[in-house]
């Protein structure tokens, strides 16, 4: 309970702080409008080509792709501004005063920090979710629609969990700043996994899981995939936060 | 007394990478790495009772901040054992961290700087749990006493060094821990801010009865406010008691100040070795021991309207500490 | 002039051993790099199967990436931002020396230690290569990687107005990835949209060299392309100019 006490207090603050940026607000729209149409175009133009791609049709594509946006959306506003440069901010000494609160360390780390206004990205995500239906010309069952919604939260335990994992390196290696390289592998996700080629896909799904970021839950939505993937997707989130807790108390013990 | 902070043989050791200049030894570290074992803390002992205020001093890189990070829970130590409230510092149980407090001249806030002062005051509120009546009573107390009225409101970022220390004190404070890490406190402050910054830590240690335990490299911050110190050089503890008896153990001499009503000057020579005279005053160095017999024959010799004894300046005997250590 | 070439050897040396001792982020900021073309390449031999000229296409665009990075955004924008950038005025030398010394050393060590990724995909894709036209692509390389020094160069130096320069640039590199070849080549943009394709100076900096490379393009397309190259140079080397002075003179009137 105090947790999200925490939670809605640190994100009440940062709204009051952003807000007083304005300019910021207008630039972060534009990039993000401009994103998601870069992306749109692609999609168009890929199946002026070919009628499926990877066994994807076009508005199952832009499911996928909605549900990317989405996805991003909430990371980058809750987990993405608390992890970064870790190893910067332990020289700075906020891993110090983290540290010395009477709060979970973890906690406070990985998610006492938000960027509200990056929540203006779910919303275009919404939008191409619902042009997809459109252009597929059916309404998905309420099962399938808990399902997509179980796999968004599982992708979002397992971004958060990629995250924290990264910064318990870069407590074992300092000079490991891996930011760069997951923003980098996170685009992997805005596209369906099937596409890759096989060292590059098991990694996806089996190593990093990141084909639950999108490919996952749009599969579900669209009647692709297992009915039973969301347990499975399930298991995973639990192991993957279990794996997290044991990670960080090894990591802190190492630093400390 | 009970305790509040028990130290035994404490002890921490890093492992720091080595690499020469250039290129080549670059390319070299990517594959064979060397570490040298640094010795940041040995064997340090001591225990703090309630409501003592100690200051933990040494030169810099002695191991004092390194100390304060394993007696407040942040670093695990190689060896040795500690209690502090009862507890071990590093397992960092919400209850022990809750009444500690570990403020940092350096690095007064660690809060996003766009808060204003009242909006990070009422976050930490919320995260030690701090009731409503307690917070207003505390908030009163710390607006009086750190003049922070007219801050409340203001942006952390926009705040001067001065005022932000006011700040991290109140956001420390304002849970009222019992046991208070003071590191640099006064760090880059002016004359001004210092002054308020002593007063201030002693107001608070006489009526919270909290313990302190503060690191300063001003050697008036200690004299002020530390009744025994804790002197650390190169990770070893040096000395541990009280700060006038380093200042006699170390230095064979004292100053005698005298002023005199005799028209005429008697021969100072005779008495000490002359630091400066000025008129009918004078400043006389004097051995320790002789300083009795010296004073008697001032005494009875000159007509003698103002005599005081004198240590040598504190910071010159710090000087000599750490240059030459303890003999 | 001598002199001015020799200061810039010595400052791409200096700079190349700075980043190696930095080689553990080099190396993520590399794969970051390669992570658009990578999954450009994806998507399109699933779309095409059996496509080889777009393998190659894309091989042959990443290549072209890793020589022409460009991340002024970081090295300029940020010495105005913290205030070091007063320092580079102070130097007996032209300004723009540190930056394009930063430039060619990051290029270089880009391309060096993208090669051997950059063989695998190259051998394991099936690409096919004429020899004559990778030499006939040399120029528009070179041309391609000043170009994109002086678009981003103009891009970052908004900072002297700005907070934004870090977004600034990275819409401008969004659009890149979109109008330079890098979604989707040229060739397979919609057919009222080719024409803006093929003029536009993101085309010029990244996907033209590539498509000389994989054979793409006709003997008048080749020559209309490098016409636009050095038009697009020459507009922005003005710009440049134009930019420079009159931030500078902000620059010096604020302080920073």
């Amino acid at each position: 309970m105090k947790l999200i006490r925490i939670l809605a207090a640190s994100f009440s603050l940062s709204l009051r702080r952003e807000l007083t940026f304005r300019a910021n607000l207008l630039f972060q729209l534009l990039l993000t409008i401009l994103n998601i149409t870069a992306s749109f175009l692609v999609l168009g133009a890929v199946y002026t080509q070919t009628r499926t791609l990877g066994g994807w049709s076009l508005g199952e594509s832009m499911s996928l792709l909605g549900t990317f946006q989405i996805v991003s959306g909430i990371y980058a506003t809750f987990v993405e501004p608390n992890l970064s440069w870790f190893a910067g901010q332990v020289r700075d000494g906020k891993l110090d005063s983290a540290l010395v609160q009477p709060v979970s360390s973890l906690f406070m780390l990985s998610l006492g920090k938000c960027e509200p206004l990056a929540l203006s990205q779910v919303l275009p995500g919404l939008l191409v979710v619902a042009i997809g239906w459109h252009n597929l010309g059916t309404i998905p069952t309420g099962w399938s629609i808990l399902g997509w919604l179980i796999l968004l939260a599982v992708g979002l335990i397992i971004a958060w969990a990629a995250r924290v994992l990264l910064a318990c390196l870069s407590l074992w290696v300092p000079s490991m700043d891996l930011d760069v390289l997951y923003s980098a592998l996170w685009q992997f996700g805005r596209y369906p996994v099937d596409i890759y080629r096989q060292p590059l896909r098991f990694c996806l799904i089996y190593i990093l899981p990141f084909a639950f970021l999108a490919t996952f839950p749009a599969g579900i939505l669209t009647g692709k995939s297992n009915p039973l993937l969301p347990l499975i997707g399930i298991a995973t989130g639990a192991l993957a936060i279990a794996i997290v807790h044991q990670a960080w108390n090894i990591s802190l013990r190492r630093y400390t | 007394m009970v305790s509040v902070i028990d130290v035994q043989d404490l002890t921490m050791v890093y492992k720091a990478p080595l690499r020469e200049a250039g290129l080549r030894a670059a390319l070299v570290s990517v594959v064979h790495r060397t570490y040298r074992e640094i010795h940041a803390v040995e064997n340090i002992s001591f225990t703090v009772d309630s409501g003592e205020v100690v200051g933990f001093i040494g030169p810099n890189g002695a191991g004092k901040t390194t100390t304060l990070k394993m007696l407040s829970g942040i670093l695990h130590p190689t060896r040795g054992e500690v209690r502090a409230l009862g507890a071990i510092p590093w397992r960092r149980e919400p209850a022990f961290l809750r009444q500690i407090a570990l403020i940092r001249g350096s690095q007064p806030i660690s809060g996003p700087g766009e808060l204003t002062v009242l909006d990070s005051l009422r976050f930490q509120q919320l995260i030690y749990e701090v009731s409503d009546t307690d917070f207003k009573k505390s908030l009163a107390v710390l607006v009086e006493m750190l003049d922070l009225e007219q801050l409340l409101r203001r942006q952390i970022r926009a705040l001067s060094l001065g005022e932000r220390m006011r700040c991290g004190l109140a956001l420390a404070l304002i849970y009222q821990p019992r046991l208070l890490f003071l590191d640099e406190p006064t760090l880059g402050l002016d004359v001004t801010a210092i002054q308020m910054m002593r007063r201030f830590i002693a107001t608070y240690s006489r009526e919270t009865h909290a313990t302190i335990l503060l690191t300063s490299h001003y050697m008036a911050d200690v004299e002020t406010l530390c009744k025994r110190i804790v002197l650390i050089d190169k990770g070893r503890l040096q000395y541990d008691g009280r700060l006038e008896e380093l200042a006699a153990t170390l230095s064979s001499y004292k100053l005698l100040k005298v002023a005199i009503s005799d028209e005429l000057c008697p021969d100072w020579s005779g008495y000490g070795e002359v630091v400066e005279t000025e008129d009918r005053k004078v400043a006389l160095r004097v051995q320790r021991d002789q300083v009795a017999a010296v004073t008697t024959r001032l005494l009875a010799e000159c007509t003698v309207i103002d005599l005081a004894i004198e240590n040598p300046p504190l910071e010159r005997v710090m000087d000599q500490v750490y240059r030459e250590g303890i003999a | 002039m001598r002199r001015i070439l020799h200061l810039l050897v010595i400052s791409t040396q200096r700079e190349i051993l700075q980043w190696l001792a930095w080689r553990a982020f080099l190396l993520t900021l590399i794969i970051n790099q390669m992570v658009a073309p990578l999954i450009g390449l994806a998507i399109w031999s699933v779309a095409l199967p059996g496509n080889h000229q777009i393998s190659t296409y894309y091989v042959a665009l990443l290549a072209v990436q890793l020589m022409t990075v460009s991340y002024e955004n970081h090295t300029v924008a940020n010495g105005i931002y913290d205030g070091t950038f007063s320092q580079q005025l102070l130097k007996p030398q032209p300004v723009i020396l540190g930056p394009l010394g930063t430039n060619i050393a990051l290029r270089v060590l880009h391309l060096l230690f993208g090669l051997p990724l950059l063989i695998i995909v190259g051998i394991g894709m099936g690409t096919t290569w004429d020899v004559r036209m990778i030499l006939l692509a040399l120029p528009a390389l070179l041309l391609a990687a000043i170009l994109r020094f002086l678009f981003t160069y103009l891009l970052a130096l908004s900072a002297f107005w700005s907070e934004q320069a870090h977004a600034i640039v990275s819409f401008g590199e969004t659009l890149i990835f979109l109008l330079g070849g890098s979604a989707a080549p040229i060739a397979l943009f919609p057919a009222n949209l080719h024409i803006l394709g093929e003029i536009a100076p993101m085309y010029a900096l990244l996907g033209f060299p590539a498509e000389i490379m994989s054979s793409g393009l006709q003997q008048s397309q080749i020559l209309s392309g490098y016409g636009w190259q050095i038009l697009w140079i020459l507009v922005f080397a003005l710009a440049l100019q134009l930019i420079w002075r009159s931030g500078l003179r902000r620059y010096t009137a604020i302080g920073g």
